[in-house]
């Protein structure tokens, strides 16, 4: 089940899109694929915007994403922002809390079984829109609504 | 025409045989139990010293002797094995009586027989082995079995090595692997760490799971962004558990990553 966008949400995000494409420049760092089994990798904080109320991408210089299945961190310690954005299909971006529901811990993406799971002992999983697949968890994951225009994605937050 | 002093040799053959297969020899060597074809290497008599906890809650090493030493299932139990003790018995698992979505019969990914036998609980592990004629590992059996023998971190050593385990890493987190495809430790267990996390004893109503997974990462990064390493240190540290009787993993008594090997010990 894929998160819906509200109207609302919609509106928002593809007015944001137009100010992040506005925004954006590339860049040509080579690409530096890194695995996501355990050990998710940080988002090159260049390609980072942080906004008001969304993040802008350029995916230019998100060598972390560049391959499907890859996924990155998304880190805002003044807003206690703990997300994971996974390169899920060709050109498709998922983005979801990375904050286990059950456990206290991380979740880390499972690219062969396109699942999240947490990083403790009960492992609970996740489908790409948060929804719990094997608990012991209950809750989903938050996930976040993103829009995608060239190289660049906003996410709404 | 059979010569007349074979005949009592050749009459002697069906019950040697017989013996061998049902009744563990003594000393050494590998025993397989007619009852399920699992094969049980010979765990030797010697000592563990654990940290035991005291009923307030401190640890104390302690030496925990095996005088007799044991016999262990070289393996843990498969999902052929577990599927015969099913046909035979009708045993239903309580993850199937409770009507969750994963159960040993579909765990969630693909499986073959020779595969550990996961989402059985701990009441379904001391059934089967109960059936096999044997019992589980107490905590402290299964590691000193786990140990063989060693002072270092792991059987093989101090650091993590793909030649022995499966971990997450090495199955791309796609699930169990068929079981003794590792090198075996010292006394010749397979998968005693990795694969699939192992149910132990700690008293009647009480058990620990031991040994890591292949759900389980080598090391990963937690709330803070730092770095745990080598998580399966403690699944196989000399440090046994108190029991308490609080489901000590709710509300899940059972799991995809969660198996068992039986114990038989010498003369039963």
């Amino acid at each position: 089940m894929k998160h819906r966008m509200t109207r609302r949400e919609m509106i928002r995000t593809s007015a944001l899109l137009v100010g992040g494409v506005c925004g954006c420049r590339s860049a040509g760092d080579p690409a530096t694929a890194r695995s996501t089994c355990c050990d998710t990798p940080d988002l090159e904080p260049q390609s980072l915007t942080v906004g008001e109320d969304h993040l802008v991408i350029d995916l230019t210089k998100a060598h972390s994403l560049r391959d499907v299945g890859n996924a990155a961190w998304i880190t805002d310690e003044g807003r206690s922002l703990k997300l994971i954005i996974i390169h899920a299909e060709k050109r498709e971006y998922v983005v979801l809390s990375r904050l286990c529901t059950h456990g206290a811990q991380t979740v880390s993406y499972n690219r062969r079984r396109r699942l999240l799971q947490c990083n403790n002992f009960n492992h609970s999983n996740f489908s790409l829109d948060g929804q719990v697949v094997k608990g012991p968890a209950e809750t989903p994951l938050k996930s976040y609504p993103v829009l995608r225009a060239g190289d660049t994605l906003v996410v709404a937050i | 025409m059979i010569p007349r002093l074979l005949i009592p040799v050749l009459a002697c053959i069906p019950c040697v045989l017989s013996s061998c297969a049902s009744t563990p020899p003594g000393a050494a060597g590998v025993w397989r139990n007619p009852k399920d074809g699992m094969q049980f290497v010979r765990v030797p008599p010697g000592s563990l010293v654990a940290e035991v906890p005291d009923d307030a809650g401190r640890t104390a090493p302690q030496t925990i002797a095996f005088s007799e030493g044991f016999w262990l299932g070289r393996t843990e139990v498969t999902v052929g094995q577990f599927r015969r003790f099913v046909r035979e018995t009708g045993h239903v698992s309580d993850a199937e009586k409770a009507g969750n979505r994963w159960t040993w019969r579909n765990p969630g990914f693909p499986q073959r027989d020779n595969h550990p036998v996961v989402y059985v609980s701990y009441n379904d592990a001391r059934q089967y082995c109960r059936w096999a004629g044997a019992d589980l590992p107490t905590e402290a059996e299964w590691v000193y079995a786990c140990k063989a023998g060693t002072s270092t971190a792991f059987p093989w050593g101090d650091e993590l090595d793909d030649r022995y385990l499966w971990h997450r890493r090495n199955t791309e987190g796609t699930g169990t692997r068929p079981v003794a495809r590792k090198l075996p430790n010292a006394w010749g267990l397979y998968d005693v760490v990795g694969n699939v996390r192992e149910y132990a004893k700690v008293g009647e109503t009480c058990f620990a799971v031991r040994g890591g997974s292949w759900i389980r990462c080598p090391a990963y990064r937690g709330r803070t962004g730092s770095t745990f390493a080598n998580l399966f240190n403690e699944e196989v540290a000399p440090r046994l558990e108190k029991c308490d009787p609080r489901p000590k993993y709710p509300p899940y008594p059972w799991d995809d990553d969660r198996g068992f090997r039986c114990l038989r010990r010498v003369g039963s």
